[in-house]
């Protein structure tokens, strides 16, 4: 249809889902003299601003990054973060009720949002002499929200039945949440951004108003800025539309231990509502913002390797070759600022019971600990990654969610750019160092999702 | 505040101006049968095509259903002298994205390539399509996943809700049954009638192509001859039209979930109304997508009982539906429903305000020009458009086309449109006895 094809509260429900959407990186040198140039400076009130040129289309888009997420959701009141990305969309003092959405849609454009456990993003697209527009709806956003307790009783009865519908309809998305509270332990990665539902019930306007006043500032922002526009043009909007704000005095995030696991943990989930078995093993891995140079990326690497699609290793040898398996996937994310998670998802073949699944799943992977992968294995597995950083360029969200996640979790602009000649960089020994450092079995968890028997 | 912005933030909306122009699409007649539209553009290194075949599900044989999905998902898993994992290398190796959708009425393939690739991408796309294998042993491992799926998204009441609806809606008609067939049906094609149905409908007849992105005119004349060249020029029957429409009620299929899901249709317009605009309009102040909707406002921010509500115009070539959907508790159920009835109603009474009227204006102008800062997305409108049957110049004339709808057009779409009592309903999941909705009849599935 003609309408947009973004809903306003597009929520991620997991620091996995949200990392499906800000898949995206930036190519450097390696595609073309002209890739796109990057600028970057700071608002007096802190606000680091980052603009990426790009002059196909008079088309525009704004991405703002709070660092702040389900992480610093406070104890026993789960899903505030999530929650409070909604109520952004509830009203300001000179833009009361749905009046943002409003604004938005009569100025032709898309906007979204999303949370994680790190950062929680809103962006608008639209034409580019609307900029200054969704400008001054983010900064009047920021600073002048206005929460009644109507609307925060209403917004957490749709919060309750919108994770009903996304999660507890959803018997992949049930084990995911579960596997990942036995993960992390007593980190706050463990609990889901989307919230406990005996949780959410607790939030109240209370709660809302201090978490705004903790967290939503402009110098605990990033904005990014994408499309056809001039750096100058950026620099003189957003001082004109985002300087005003003042900076609040942020709250240093909590330092949660990530404590050595001592055992293995194996879930054995009985589900009512799954119709087909399913395979999910979870490892605590480093993150791009605890690891080493180079060391990440190799994590990336490793998962595209072995799980990145159909040309992809394990696909080859469980589901072509010995027909173990219907489908099969790896994947690595790593834009966190704690503890990073490779995850390996597979669903068995008809009558292939779990095990013999997880054992030949072991078998393969294992073999990466002490072997070094095949050049073209190698080779196919970077050039992927190296490419679809390119193809990422095509989208104006997709290069700023690149900018605005890595920003958000430490990282720099420079960073970004380098990605791609990082991949490029990593030799077959780094792979096999990464999968011998991120496959402990201590540090995983396996979880079988099996049909209950009727 | 600027006056300039504060005309932009309060005032009356303004009309966006179209970014996109015919001047900037090509029209070229590279291929005989099928229609090529091309946008040349260098900024990313990239080619972005979205060809569309008269390949859909609704070609199915009556006693194959799923027939069309089928082929689709063989699509790339071998072809000519590549078996299906020589030709998977293939594309990893120049990380060339091949993606394959089966619709109802099309099949649509799309391909993103670098550039630089484009004579190796364009060569496998040809072979795919020209020289499917459909070896015995890759078709077993695909129809044995698609069956799987079929059978997980017999757990999922978004799937169960969405394949009622049009089962209930369509009946018999060759858009009743899923596009994914059915287990029964896809456990029956055999790989001759694969082979024939792709001799019929993997065709230049009714094929239209779009291509934005990094290449020129000459050298996309030779790409598209290296893929499409070798595909036979006719085109395959046209379909029939269907008998009856609407089932009108509300039907419940019956299962255990967390979140019942609900999908609702009426009677809507074919894309080549007169009216299609006003309809549009009128769809949009309803239910749009990402538009501060009466549905949105209603159902969602004012009574807490889902997560979200849209609904959409479903123009296919034979039947339009007004379609819908969204998830509520089983004790919201009935509430929610009656909602959706009473905004149709209020609405086909009363009309839309000169407000709504012009921001759903502002919003089709202006979101409908986002998709110009994107190849591929770009790609994707262009080939939406030709498949619709609409013409190059209607980029240009689109908004003022809309422009010129009035309040009235969009009263009279509203009336024609939002009758409620010829609603169906299909409702996947449970409802609770004691306040059954009067007027919902509960039946098992069709």
């Amino acid at each position: 249809m003609y309408g947009g094809s973004v809903t306003a509260f597009l929520n991620r429900v997991s620091k996995t889902a949200a990392c499906a959407l800000l898949l995206a990186a930036i190519a450097s040198g390696a595609a073309r003299a002209d890739a796109p140039r990057v600028s970057q400076f700071v608002l007096q009130n802190g606000l680091q601003v980052v603009v990426v040129p790009d002059h196909r289309a008079p088309v525009v888009t704004q991405l703002l990054c709070f660092k702040v997420g389900g992480v610093d959701d406070p104890p026993g009141v789960s899903g505030l973060a999530n929650f409070f990305e909604h109520m952004m969309f509830r009203g300001t003092k000179s833009l009361p009720d749905d009046g943002y959405a409003q604004t938005i849609a009569r100025n032709g454009g898309e906007d979204g949002a999303g949370t994680t456990h790190d950062y929680t993003f809103f962006y608008d697209k639209v034409a580019k002499d609307r900029l200054r527009v969704v400008m001054h709806l983010e900064a009047d956003r920021m600073a002048n929200l206005d929460l009644s307790d109507a609307a925060v009783a209403t917004e957490r009865d749709v919060m309750l039945a919108d994770r009903r519908a996304r999660i507890d309809n959803n018997p992949e998305a049930l084990t995911r949440e579960q596997a990942e509270a036995a993960l992390y332990f007593s980190h706050p990665y463990g609990r889901p951004v989307s919230g406990w539902s005996d949780e959410i019930r607790h939030i109240g306007r209370m709660e809302a108003d201090n978490f705004y006043r903790r967290h939503y500032a402009p110098n605990n922002a990033i904005l990014v800025v994408v499309g056809d526009v001039t750096v100058d043009d950026v620099r003189s909007d957003a001082e004109a539309e985002y300087g005003p704000l003042s900076p609040r005095e942020l709250v240093a995030r909590a330092d949660y231990a990530q404590p050595p696991r001592l055992g293995t943990t194996h879930l054995a989930i009985d589900s009512k509502t799954a119709k087909v078995p399913l395979l999910l093993r979870l490892y605590r891995v480093q993150s791009y913002a605890e690891a080493a140079p180079g060391r990440a990326e190799a994590l990336e690497v490793l998962a595209r390797l072995l799980g990145g699609g159909q040309s992809s290793v394990l696909y080859r040898k469980l589901v072509v070759e010995r027909g173990l398996a219907t489908s099969v996937g790896a994947r690595y994310d790593g834009y966190t600022r704690d503890a990073g998670e490779f995850s390996i998802t597979a669903r068995p073949r008809p009558g292939v019971p779990l095990e013999t699944l997880e054992r030949a799943i072991d078998e393969i992977v294992g073999q990466y600990e002490h072997r070094l992968p095949s050049k073209a294995e190698l080779s196919l597995a970077k050039s992927q990654l190296v490419t679809g950083a390119t193809f990422r360029r095509d989208s104006q969200l997709d290069l700023a969610s690149a900018y605005g996640r890595a920003l958000a979790i430490g990282l720099t602009v420079f960073d970004v750019q380098q990605w791609p000649s990082r991949i490029q960089a990593v030799t077959g020994d780094d792979v096999r160092k990464a999968a011998a450092a991120g496959f402990v079995e201590k540090e995983a968890v396996t979880a079988y999702l099996t049909p209950a028997r009727r | 505040m600027t006056r300039a912005l504060a005309v932009l933030l309060f005032a009356a909306a303004l009309l966006v101006p179209g970014v996109a122009s015919a001047s900037n699409v090509k029209a070229l007649g590279a291929v005989g049968g099928a229609q090529v539209w091309f946008a040349e553009d260098h900024t990313v290194p990239l080619i972005a095509l979205v060809v569309s075949l008269p390949a859909g599900s609704a070609y199915d044989p009556s006693t194959k259903a799923g027939e069309a999905a089928f082929a689709a998902a063989l699509l790339g898993e071998g072809a000519g002298t590549l078996d299906s994992n020589a030709f998977r290398v293939a594309l990893a190796k120049r990380a060339i994205r091949l993606q394959v959708t089966p619709e109802r009425d099309d099949l649509v393939v799309s391909l993103v390539t670098l550039s630089s690739n484009a004579r190796e991408a364009f060569r496998l796309l040809g072979m795919a399509l020209s020289q499917p294998r459909f070896d015995p042993a890759t078709m077993a491992r695909v129809r044995i996943a698609l069956l799987q799926r079929m059978e997980e998204d017999r757990g999922d009441p978004r799937s169960v809700a969405e394949k009622g609806l049009y089962s209930f809606y369509f009946g018999p008609y060759a858009y009743g049954h899923p596009v994914s067939g059915d287990p029964r049906s896809l456990a029956s094609v055999t790989r001759e009638e694969l082979l024939a149905f792709v001799r019929t409908h993997w065709v230049r007849g009714g094929m239209k192509i779009a291509v934005v992105g990094d290449t020129t005119e000459a050298a996309l004349a030779k790409l598209l001859h290296t893929a499409f060249a070798a595909l036979p020029e006719d085109a395959p029957p046209p379909l029939s039209v269907p008998v009856f429409m609407g089932a009108p009620g509300v039907h419940v299929l019956p299962m255990d979930v967390a979140q019942p899901v609900a999908f609702f249709a009426v009677p809507g317009p074919l894309r080549s109304d007169p009216d299609f605009l006003a309809d549009a309009l009128a769809n949009t102040i309803l239910g749009g997508r990402g538009f501060s909707s009466r549905l949105q406002q209603n159902v969602r921010d004012t009574d807490g009982l889902t997560g979200g509500i849209s609904t959409d115009l479903v123009a296919d070539r034979r039947a339009g539906v007004l379609l819908g959907s969204f998830a509520a508790s089983a004790d919201d159920m009935n509430q929610a429903i009656a909602d959706v009835r009473a905004t149709m109603r209020k609405f086909a009474a009363d009309g839309p305000t000169g407000q709504e009227v012009s921001d759903a204006k502002a919003f089709l102008t202006g979101s409908f020009s986002l998709a110009f800062a994107s190849d591929e997305d770009f790609a994707a409108r262009l080939n939406e458009m030709q498949r619709t049957g609409l013409s190059l110049d209607y980029l240009d004339k689109r908004a003022d086309m809309i422009d010129a709808i009035t309040r009235d057009d969009v009263r009279q779409a509203a009336r024609r449109l939002f009758n409620p009592s010829q609603m169906t309903v299909v409702v996947a999941g449970s409802l609770p006895k004691e306040n059954a909705d009067d007027d919902a009849a509960n039946s098992s599935a069709p």
